[in-house]
């Protein structure tokens, strides 16, 4: 890991997650544009923003799945815009990500696609590994029996998000990304998944990113609450002061306005 | 004109990176192999999927253009008297040519076809965007075992093609009117294990071709399932061109028998 730019260490004490000047462009469209992002440890921080505003890319530039275009990604302390695969898998194995749609391996089952990073270590034993999958599932609220067993494909949509979850807890990491974890579940899921998002926070001291619509669940949740619009971070605050902002855009987004500045 | 010019360099520039591309999955694998980081449990799955499962086609296809060589030699050698070489004919141009590449072409159809389809499936529903969150490289997990698995599995089919192609051919000669011992006796005066080595010899550039194309393509899906559509059709395209200009390639740097 040579040339790499790390923060001060008073700073990696209470920043988790840093994004610094970050522009990311695709084929001439700038998805963001300049952001600078700070995620305190420990902390739950929700980004809010319209289909398209840029949320999910910036989870993915804090997991290192894409690279920024201009400016940096800082993880525990740690530049990552620049490090090889091998220099950001060491850093991925104290994070998780909550994929949108679950992105459980087809051809594993629920019990194989949550033990799939541990069966890699090696210093694992397999009681170990099914004492960890099984805690993990009961935790997502998946814990009856045979649920272990079943295909991806014979899951409900609700379930295949529970179970990534469990995946992504399988580590226990410092750090969990979530992409639109209650899109789509029921109410009763919804706050099942909240729970423990706000859960892992309390018992854990785990940092949380979030990204989602679903306002309510982000105003319960969160202790910071982040709106990209345009590709831009155009509020930051907690969820009282987003609440009760002024700001004609966030105030029509929280509300779910069709008249204002924003137009779909 | 300028539109021209465009595409013409759009598509030096696809080919640049096409080729630049694979030859870093090249790399990639090798550092996997030789650092001995194998899946073990994948591999074993893809030897089925890739060996086990495609020796009936590789039988069907390979069986029938040993009759149909054996047909048409059988026809000619029975018109001009040559019947003692029509089993060494089929099993010449069997073992050296016909059985390596149409396994090959049947191969990348079937198992090609599939594996890009399966991985640009993986990468559209953010399944390998999963894999490196987890901190696996999809080279290691996807690819190694199949390239692997093609090296082991397409030489064995090409042995058994080349065995049903030349008793398919022995079949219908017989049908025809070539004396069941003239056949025998022609395959042992004429071909030689050599022969068939040499056959054998171009399975492993083909497995290669093969493996490599169509998990580069696959990986290489953007887009739903238009795209997985796509990449899957280009991957089969790429691996049978390549296959054909490879072949030929190696019949000219291989030395005969």
């Amino acid at each position: 890991m040579n040339n790499v730019v790390t923060l001060p260490r008073s700073n990696v004490q209470t920043v988790a997650i840093e994004l610094r000047g970050v522009w990311y462009r695709v084929n001439g469209r700038n998805i963001l544009r300049e952001v600078d992002l700070t995620v305190e440890r420990g902390t739950t921080t929700a980004i809010m923003g319209l289909s398209g505003s840029g949320k999910t890319t910036t989870l993915r530039l804090m997991m290192g799945l894409v690279r920024p275009t201009q400016g940096r990604v800082f993880v525990n302390g740690q530049d990552i815009t620049g490090l090889n695969e091998n220099d950001l898998n060491q850093i991925r194995k104290r994070m998780g990500l909550v994929f949108q749609y679950g992105a459980l391996f087809d051809s594993l089952t629920v019990w194989e696609n949550v033990a799939f990073g541990l069966l890699r270590e090696r210093w694992l034993s397999h009681a170990e590994i099914d004492r960890i999958v099984k805690e993990k599932l009961e935790a997502v609220g998946l814990g009856q029996p045979g649920v272990e067993r079943l295909l991806p494909a014979e899951l409900s949509g609700g379930m295949k998000k529970r179970v990534s979850l469990a995946r992504a807890l399988a580590f226990n990491p410092d750090i969990i990304l979530y992409d639109e974890p209650t899109t789509g579940l029921d109410p009763i899921t919804t706050n099942v998944v909240n729970d423990l998002i706000v859960r892992m926070r309390d018992r854990f001291n785990v940092t949380s990113v979030v990204v989602s619509h679903d306002v309510e669940s982000m105003f319960r949740i969160a202790d910071r609450i982040v709106m990209i619009h345009e590709g831009k971070v155009i509020i930051v605050g907690t969820p009282d002061e987003i609440r009760n902002t002024t700001d004609p855009i966030v105030r029509q987004f929280i509300h779910g306005d069709t008249e204002g500045p924003i137009t779909v | 004109m300028r539109s021209l010019l465009e595409a013409i360099g759009s598509s030096a520039l696809s080919f640049y990176r096409f080729n630049v591309e694979l030859i870093l999955l090249v790399c990639e694998s090798i550092g996997f192999i030789l650092t001995r980081n194998v899946n073990l449990r994948q591999t074993l799955f893809q030897m089925a999927e890739i060996g086990v499962n495609s020796l009936p086609i590789v039988m069907l296809t390979v069986g029938f253009s040993g009759m149909v060589l054996a047909f048409y030699t059988s026809a000619e050698g029975m018109r001009l008297g040559a019947t003692q070489y029509v089993g060494g004919l089929v099993a010449l141009t069997m073992f050296r040519e016909l059985g390596p590449v149409i396994t090959a072409v049947v191969v990348a159809a079937r198992a090609g076809s599939a594996m890009a389809a399966e991985l640009g499936s993986m990468v559209v529903t953010e399944q390998v965007d999963a894999l490196k969150a987890m901190a696996t490289s999809p080279v290691e997990y996807l690819v190694v075992p199949r390239v692997l698995a093609s090296l082991v599995m397409m030489p064995l089919l090409g042995l058994f093609g080349d065995v049903v192609g030349v008793a398919g051919g022995y079949f219908v000669a017989v049908q025809v009117g070539v004396p069941s011992s003239s056949y025998i006796e022609s395959v042992r005066r004429l071909a030689t294990l050599q022969d068939l080595f040499l056959g054998l010899t171009k399975m492993v550039p083909f497995a290669l071709i093969v493996s490599l194309v169509s998990c580069h393509q696959g990986l290489a899906t953007r887009g739903g399932a238009q795209g997985v559509g796509r990449m899957t059709t280009s991957a089969v395209v790429l691996s049978v061109v390549m296959i054909y200009a490879a072949d030929f390639l190696l019949s000219l740097v291989l030395p005969l028998p």
